[in-house]
């Protein structure tokens, strides 16, 4: 008898679950495709309505150092910034992929981060902000990342998963943004912050064999635009030998290959930077004024 | 098992019932089907680490009937301790070992460097061994009877909801459980282990991995953040060691429940403690119990002089400590624990004997004490969790806060912060007047079900495949 009536709440309880999974998890979905600013809408311009002919891809190093109207201006052509904070290869391909689903670009820019797009790291993070706009174009991304994420992206509320602050706020509290075609200027200098050996010993490092399959798929499907690979400007520099894969990468499919980070015109200069990682807005603009050289 | 993984949910329905599906007449069979449950799932981790859980398992009893036979068991017993202690002290500590013996020759002249061990640490080790031990050293004490079923004795010390991570459980409390004809199904049992799983849960995933984006990203470079960061990182490692652990400790004392088992409780919200001593007898209850049962009586415990009493704490102590890991870190936060509860003891602090604002305030104190020990703990060097004290206490560091970019981090952060909280002060304080699970209205108590599982999906962070202290 307890079991049958164990049973009968189970089966009681899970349907009332998956109605709820249903309702409030597509409802949430719902004020996404409307968002009216923040990041929702950023995300939603960038997948499914954007038509520029440069994107940008990469992390926060991406966001806050490529100045887009700069470029737009100097190339003549249309430019949105793809970055975001904490984000590498695995989710920039597949957001490229949704973006190719409607256009092709006429040039690519990949800021390059190592600690994202080709060090070991847990995957599942990068997953984030595709969970919205998970469709069959990058299914085969869940899938490498896990094979299980099939399943769980079976629940609507789990799509909404880290992103449900974003998705409310940015439907009824849209912030207006500083933003200017993708690109977030810092305000602010650096305080002093010690200098350390950056010098790596090359047994030490390991790569990801997942983001560097990226990577690699990233340059060998861009027959029909330009990628162009770069590593903007850090305080405290990079030692080459962590972004040896990307020289490789490029030396095999003839990419160009620009590297800032040992740029001594920023090196250490505290009144371009706002933190050790992250350019500030004069400096991101002197950055992207020396990058447009080269691209021209 | 991972309790927070994919492969749980889909995989524990089916042990589930599998398990309620074989007949009451049939207990045995129960039993055995746990024991190879247990051992099937302890293979995927490693499948030949199994050998050294069933090598302990069989030491400890063989050991255990030997002693029980013979007059002269001191000798034994020693054996069969030592005999029981060498995987542990292999796997985890030979290059600790290795290394400082290494340092002190190199300091007298000799240079003699063994190569280091690069094997995987067999998961659990610390747990099961000290479980096995305890059940050797009770028959020794003679408070236990020894237990002449072999696979009832392999159960009591592979059961899988424990083995991982504990609680470390004592042989009269799991024996009798394995031996008895347990109930068929014990509804009321298995809807609370249910409840624990799902609060369990909600502890690890959203609480304790969801602090931990901030500590990860502050406490390895601390030295890029200011005083006030590191402080608040602090604290947040704080809050994330308690909800991984007591997370974990509850979502297998919830699955045992499920299954019919009573567990050892681990964890009594040890952040109320009103000192370290107190602290102590809410924080992994069955680790500190184990402690004082084998160390710390057998040492002398307070029957003895007042300098002898605070050395079987300070060593205790010491043990907990090297017990934790293979690192100086963790004995000197052992022994940093040690000192407090001493230095408690001299003061007559132990207890608190004062008002509610005399609590609160010792509370507080045992907490921030609690803490910074924490810090020790967490660094991977004594250099680098004095870098962080330093920097906590430098006032000329600017006082700025570092803030994570995403802001549902922020969000997350405070919205389990507050759960957790509010359910602590309210099991803590309020529990005769305030029922939150056990509430008489089933509405409440499904409404409060379904909140708890939506903010799992929405906030819960997935992919962080690990508990802290399986590690240990």
């Amino acid at each position: 008898m307890d079991m049958k009536k164990f049973f009968k709440k189970c089966i009681i309880f899970f349907v009332l679950l998956f109605l709820l999974d249903m309702l409030v998890g597509r409802g949430l979905l719902f004020l996404a495709t409307k968002a009216k600013g923040g990041d929702t809408a950023r995300q939603n311009n960038i997948i499914k309505t954007s038509q520029d002919s440069i994107l940008i891809f990469g992390s926060s190093r991406a966001i806050y150092h490529y100045n887009a109207q700069m470029i737009s201006d100097s190339l003549n052509m249309e430019c949105l910034n793809c970055g975001y904070p904490g984000m590498g290869i695995i989710f920039n391909f597949a957001q490229f992929e949704l973006i190719k689903k409607r256009y092709k670009p006429s040039m690519v820019i990949y800021d390059v981060m190592p600690e994202y797009d080709l060090y070991i790291d847990d995957h599942h993070k990068y997953l984030s902000w595709l969970k919205p706009y998970y469709t069959d174009e990058i299914l085969n991304v869940f899938d490498s990342v896990d094979k299980k994420e099939k399943f769980k992206m079976l629940s609507q509320l789990y799509r909404c998963n880290s992103l449900f602050y974003h998705f409310l706020l940015d439907y009824f509290y849209p912030v207006k943004s500083q933003e200017v075609k993708g690109f977030r200027p810092l305000k602010g200098e650096m305080v002093d912050v010690k200098i350390q050996n950056n010098t790596k010993d090359e047994k030490t490092i390991k790569y990801d064999s997942l983001k560097l399959s990226y990577l690699e798929k990233l340059a060998a499907e861009s027959k029909d635009y330009t990628l162009v690979f770069v590593v903007s400007p850090m305080w405290y520099g990079l030692d080459p030998i962590e972004v040896k894969p990307i020289i490789d990468i490029c030396s095999r499919y003839n990419l160009r290959f620009i590297n800032y980070s040992n740029d001594p015109k920023f090196i250490h200069k505290n009144n371009l930077f706002k933190d050790v990682g992250h350019l500030n807005n004069h400096g991101a603009n002197e950055f992207t004024r020396d990058l447009i050289k080269q691209i021209k | 098992m991972i309790f927070n993984s994919f492969n749980f949910i889909v995989f524990y329905p089916l042990l589930f019932l599998l398990y309620y599906s074989i007949p009451i007449r049939y207990g045995k069979l129960r039993n055995l089907f746990l024991l190879l449950v247990s051992y099937l799932l302890y293979i995927q981790w490693e499948p030949v680490y199994a050998l050294i859980l069933m090598g302990v398992t069989l030491v400890t009893y063989c050991f255990a009937l030997l002693i029980s036979n013979k007059r002269q068991s001191k000798c034994l017993m020693i054996i069969g301790v030592l005999l029981s202690l060498f995987p542990l002290t292999f796997f985890k500590y030979f290059n600790f070992i290795n290394e400082n013996i290494s340092e002190i020759l190199m300091m007298f002249g000799f240079s003699c460097r063994l190569d280091g061990l690069n094997w995987a640490i067999p998961i659990g080790i610390s747990f099961y061994t000290f479980q096995a031990l305890s059940y050797l050293l009770d028959v020794y004490y003679k408070r236990q009877k020894v237990e002449r079923n072999f696979l009832h004795y392999a159960l009591f010390v592979s059961f899988f909801p424990c083995i991982l991570s504990g609680p470390i459980n004592k042989a009269s409390l799991i024996i009798p459980q394995i031996k008895q004809l347990r109930p068929y199904f014990d509804y009321s049992k298995v809807i609370e282990g249910m409840r624990m799983l799902l609060w369990g849960m909600f502890m690890k995933v959203v609480v304790a991995d969801r602090v931990a984006l901030y500590v990860d990203t502050v406490l390895p470079h601390y030295e890029n953040y200011s005083g006030l960061t590191c402080f608040v990182a602090s604290l947040l490692y704080t809050i994330q060691i308690y909800a991984d652990f007591a997370g974990y400790s509850l979502m297998a004392i919830g699955v045992g429940k499920t299954l019919g088992f009573e567990l050892t409780e681990n964890f009594r919200r040890p952040y109320f403690a009103v000192s370290v001593t107190d602290f102590w007898h809410r924080w992994h209850i069955s680790l500190s119990t184990w402690l004082k049962d084998y160390i710390y009586i057998p040492l002398g415990g307070s029957r003895c002089s007042k300098i002898r009493n605070y050395w079987n704490i300070l060593l205790t102590f010491l043990v907990s400590g090297i017990w934790h890991g293979a690192n100086w870190t963790f004995i000197v936060w052992g022994g940093v624990h040690g000192i407090f509860q001493i230095i408690e003891k001299i003061l007559g602090q132990e207890k608190c004997k004062y008002g509610s604002l005399g609590k609160s305030i010792k509370i507080i104190i045992t907490f921030l004490l609690v803490n910074f020990a924490w810090i020790i703990f967490r660094m991977s060097s004594i250099s680098e969790a004095w870098g962080v004290i330093t920097r906590i206490f430098n006032y000329s560091l600017p006082l700025s806060l570092y803030l994570p970019e995403e802001n549902t981090t922020n969000a997350s952060i405070i919205i389990g912060l507050f759960l957790l909280i509010t359910k602590d002060i309210i099991d803590e304080f309020y529990s005769v007047r305030i029922k939150i699970f056990d509430n008489s209205s089933m509405i409440f108590r499904w409404f409060f079900y379904y909140a708890i599982i939506i903010i799992i999906l929405l906030i819960g962070v997935f992919g962080a495949d690990q508990f802290i202290y399986a590690y240990f």
